[in-house]
């Protein structure tokens, strides 16, 4: 049999790698041990695709096929992540009206509580920081939370006054 | 080492072929095709596990830590080991080494079976944790975000059912490789056979080793 050894030591590499990588999610706490992580993800696939897929010894068109995938998909992951990361939606949020971002849990939580309330679903929602207090005909229902007040109309939801906890990320 | 000497085994092309250099070159071009449709699938699941891992980091975080890191380790170990006697077999087998190909596609399978069973083992030790949310199941998460970490474990079961689906048909077409290595007929025709679905246990391996980072190591430090 000819060019074991080259697989062998991809073999022991990845083991070594994987090992590294086990050690720094235990270890190394935050993103800085996720990065690393994935880091090593990239390079135990990049060996496998290099000694055990045999992109080493094929064909220029060949790996320009294999790049391809890994490159749409890049694409796809990439394009998708930047609408997200422009704007600005962090942990648990939705948009709100004005286009920033508020809880997303805390826009389920109330929600549920109107809808449980006046016993028909709610349509459509927004959840909008506002600058006064609005004041609409027909508001039905009104829940309050420490430092934030809610008035539903007609399946809208608005917030009344200052809301700590819906602060712009 | 025994070499089994080939009655069959001077390499013809089929006639749609010129040589079998071509006919090399479209069966590989054929399933790295093949293997791109597959990562678009994969892809998409990894996509929209990205969306959620980024709106929320801590509770996903959490819930990985729900996760046996030992198992996991163990089984990502033990995929890489059956990749690499699957590409040992492919040289055994273009070396027309007929007993070493059969121990290799043995060992191959055998690995595989092994990592099913372990994951196999996983899924029934959450099933009885109560953080299996599928099929109406009762979902009971002991942490701090659970309907998150409920899309958590929804990633988690569609990623490892899908990996265990392929992983199960890959070893379909092994146990075929088997038959045929067996009945050693054209040794030049099995090693390309094994040559193709090696790149597919590869690629599986490849999909397994994300799965492995994304779902048990991007966790919580304790």
């Amino acid at each position: 049999m000819k060019d074991v050894k080259a697989p062998v030591l991809a073999w022991g590499g990845y083991v070594v790698i994987l090992g590294a990588s086990v050690a720094a999610a235990k270890l190394v706490p935050g993103s800085l041990g996720h990065a690393f992580s994935l880091l090593c993800a990239f390079v135990m696939a990049a060996l496998i695709v290099t000694f055990f897929m045999g992109l080493r010894s094929a064909d220029n068109l060949l790996r320009v096929f294999a790049l391809a995938g890994i490159m749409w998909l890049t694409f796809m992951i990439v394009l998708t992540m930047a609408d997200y990361f422009y704007r600005d939606i962090k942990e648990g949020t939705a948009l709100r009206q004005d286009g920033g971002v508020t809880s997303h849990h805390e826009t389920m939580r109330v929600r549920h509580a109107v809808e449980a309330s006046s016993g028909s679903p709610i349509q459509d929602m927004f959840i909008g920081e506002a600058r006064q207090p609005l004041r609409h005909e027909g508001m039905v229902e009104e829940f309050e939370k420490p430092g934030c007040s809610y008035r539903a109309n007609a399946g809208i939801l608005l917030p009344v006054g200052e809301a700590p906890g819906l602060q712009r990320s | 080492m025994t070499t089994t000497p080939s009655t069959t085994s001077k390499a013809e092309p089929a006639e749609q072929f010129d040589d079998m250099t071509q006919q090399r070159h479209a069966d590989l071009m054929g399933m790295w095709i093949f293997l791109a449709t597959e990562l678009m699938l994969f892809g998409g699941v990894f996509t929209a596990f990205t969306v959620y891992r980024h709106a929320y980091p801590d509770a996903f975080a959490e819930a990985a830590g729900h996760l046996d890191l030992t198992l996991g380790t163990l089984n990502t170990v033990l995929l890489v080991t059956s990749s690499l006697f699957m590409a040992l077999a492919e040289r055994a087998a273009n070396a027309e080494q007929k007993r070493l190909t059969l121990m290799f596609l043995l060992t191959t399978i055998g690995i595989g079976v092994v990592f099913l069973a372990i994951k196999g083992y996983e899924w029934h030790h959450e099933y009885t944790e109560g953080l299996m949310p599928v099929l109406g199941l009762e979902f009971r998460y002991p942490g701090q975000h659970p309907e998150q970490a409920q899309m958590f474990f929804n990633f988690y079961y569609v990623l490892t059912g899908l990996h265990a689906v392929h992983m199960s048909l890959g070893m379909i077409m092994l146990l075929v490789l088997l038959v045929f290595t067996l009945r050693w007929r054209n040794p030049p025709k099995l090693g390309r056979q094994i040559q193709i679905n090696g790149l597919y246990w590869a690629f599986v391996d490849i999909v397994w080793v994300f799965i492995f980072t994304s779902q048990y190591l991007l966790r919580a430090s304790s």
